[in-house]
């Protein structure tokens, strides 16, 4: 997995999707993990210093970034035993960041003491579920607890919905987000066997079993509960 | 194998043959054979085969007979390589020489290394120590079988461990060909001149002690390097110069953090961890810009320790993409000349802007 974040941080770095130092925190993510051992790693990247993307080829108003912590499973029924990803989409423009009409004087000053009009746009995490929630075990949620820089208003009591997702990990999420911002880079990364290797591994690591899992649930002929059901009561065939 | 080795050194000039043949020469260690260049290239006398050869680069000058040769160092390299493949080439020259020859990388392209004059004249003793061990590494890389001299057997010369290797490959390393396998010259100049030159695979003791937020002096104190023995380089050529492994430096310190509790930011926290675990205080590194502790990578114009945030990509030279990409810091920017054509696109874009914003 060490080895594959600095693939991923190779490709991303040469084909000029993030920047140095996105690639020298995805480098010491790499070196964190192999301090650990392989059923023991947490993988971490802070918010404080998260892997930044560059301006998307979608809207060079928008820059991505991600942080996360993962931490390794012991039990093997799934490969993380819990698992935090957070995708932000940070607008870097005035006009898009502050609204005249709606927003207050408070966010404008902040702007301007910072001199950065940086606000967060978009807001999502990965997850998995805690013993006290009924959710699905991996699930994808908006919204989120900001921290004060990204001057994102969001509810922190609305905790819902929590969507059902594969676990993932931080290549995938890479994947998505090349694939969303950046769609002609994605389409020569596609053409590339490193790449395709690279994603293959941690489709395999990561999404296989639950495939496998949510495939058997469909097929079974008498079925107690649906597919959400068996996610999210931990119970799956 | 005799422990003394034998040098040819070929030079124009009669007062730097006797002066440098005279100081490179060391008891028991160390037996120079000076001669001036021979007036065709295929002259040069290489039998008793020499354990290394050292080449003025500019051999253009008339000697006491008269006679001239009208050839540079690179052109007895190139010669010299063909018919010792095996043996360590330096080129021994001034700055002042090359200045003249814009073109001399690509002439000298034959030889493992550049030494210059005033430096071995300054500090003889380094001089020769580094000609002892550039010939220890030939012979450990010659005494490897041809038949045996795979990338794997590269890797037990570098005592490599698994994520290394792929780094490695991806550092621009010489090809291996079905047949010969590698040779001792491709092996030994990607060792020296990129594996050794560039930040990335290793780091040597300025940039270590910036990945980990603390101050060189710090870095080099016997507590901690006690605690990255581990990382220490042991390979071949290692006594040429002091360097950590990055992957293994990294990973001792992050589980030292881990340890202490905090959280993996290493230029931030390696330090705490350190100090909370040993007891020691370690003093920061300072960003040469901003005065701000912490600062976790190298300007490659001013070579202190700068703040990430402070800096714009560089391309000075052909670094493989593998290794840690140049960065100048903004001091840098604002105070001294640097190649503006040598910023990436994206970033000198923002050379305005960073003026205007820190302009006094």
């Amino acid at each position: 997995m060490a080895t594959n974040l600095n693939r991923m941080a190779y490709e991303l770095k040469r084909h000029k999707l993030i920047t140095d130092q996105s690639r020298q925190i995805l480098n010491e993510a790499a070196s964190n993990l192999q301090s650990g051992s392989s059923d023991n790693w947490e993988l971490i990247i802070t918010p404080e210093h998260p892997l930044e993307f560059v301006q998307t080829e979608s809207d060079e108003r928008l820059k991505p970034d991600i942080f996360c912590k993962i931490k390794a499973s012991n039990t093997g029924d799934w490969p993380v035993s819990s698992l935090r990803l957070v995708l932000r989409v940070w607008s870097t423009r005035p006009d898009i960041s502050f609204r005249q009409e709606w927003d207050s004087e408070e966010v404008k000053r902040n702007f301007d003491l910072l001199q950065d009009y940086k606000r967060v746009m978009f807001r999502c995490h990965y997850d998995s579920s805690s013993p006290e929630q009924y959710a699905p075990i991996f699930h994808l949620q908006f919204g989120g607890t900001p921290r004060k820089d990204e001057c994102y208003w969001f509810p922190h009591f609305l905790e819902l919905p929590r969507f059902t997702s594969p676990p993932i990990d931080l290549v995938l999420v890479c994947e998505r987000v090349v694939a969303s911002f950046f769609p002609s880079t994605y389409m020569k990364l596609c053409q590339l066997r490193n790449w395709i290797s690279l994603i293959q591994e941690s489709e395999q690591f990561f999404m296989k079993n639950f495939y496998e899992v949510c495939s058997r649930c469909i097929n079974q002929i008498s079925r107690e509960h649906t597919l959400l059901g068996y996610l999210c009561s931990g119970r799956a065939p | 194998m005799s422990s003394e080795i034998a040098v040819l050194f070929i030079e124009d000039n009669e007062q730097d043959l006797s002066r440098y043949s005279r100081i490179l020469s060391e008891k028991d260690k160390i037996i120079v054979s000076p001669i001036p260049p021979p007036k065709h290239v295929d002259e040069l006398q290489l039998s008793p085969t020499p354990d290394l050869v050292l080449i003025d680069y500019r051999l253009t000058q008339f000697q006491r007979s008269g006679d001239s040769v009208t050839y540079r160092g690179g052109t007895l390299a190139n010669y010299v390589a063909e018919q010792l493949p095996e043996t360590p080439l330096i080129i021994l020259s001034t700055r002042d020489v090359f200045n003249l020859f814009p073109n001399y990388e690509e002439e000298i392209g034959s030889a493992d290394y550049i030494l210059f004059k005033n430096d071995v004249y300054k500090d003889p003793t380094v001089g020769r120590n580094f000609l002892i061990t550039l010939v220890r590494g030939f012979r450990e890389l010659a005494k490897v079988e041809k038949a045996s001299r795979t990338w794997q057997t590269l890797l037990q010369l570098l005592k490599v461990d698994n994520l290394e290797d792929e780094n490695l490959q991806r550092s621009s390393p010489p090809r291996i060909e079905q047949k010969e396998k590698w040779r001792v010259h491709g092996v030994s100049r990607w060792i020296l001149k990129v594996l050794f030159e560039y930040p990335g695979i290793f780091y040597d003791s300025l940039y270590a002690s910036a990945a980990l937020g603390l101050k060189e002096e710090d870095f080099l104190r016997d507590e901690v390097q006690h605690f990255f023995k581990d990382a220490r380089y042991t390979g071949v050529f290692a006594e040429i110069k002091n360097l950590w492994w990055k992957n293994r430096l990294q990973k001792l310190a992050f589980r030292q953090i881990k340890n202490a509790g905090l959280d993996p930011i290493l230029s931030e926290n390696f330090r705490i961890a350190f100090e909370k675990t040993t007891g020691i205080k370690l003093e920061p590194s300072v960003c040469v810009f901003s005065g701000e502790e912490n600062a976790n990578t190298i300007c490659h114009i001013l070579k202190k320790p700068v703040k990430m945030k402070y800096t714009l990509g560089y391309l000075p030279d052909t670094r493989p993409e593998s290794m840690d990409p140049a960065r100048i810091s903004f001091k840098a920017i604002l105070e001294e000349d640097f190649d503006k054509h040598l910023l990436p696109s994206a970033d000198a874009e923002l050379l305005d802007s960073i003026r205007r914003k820190y302009s006094c």
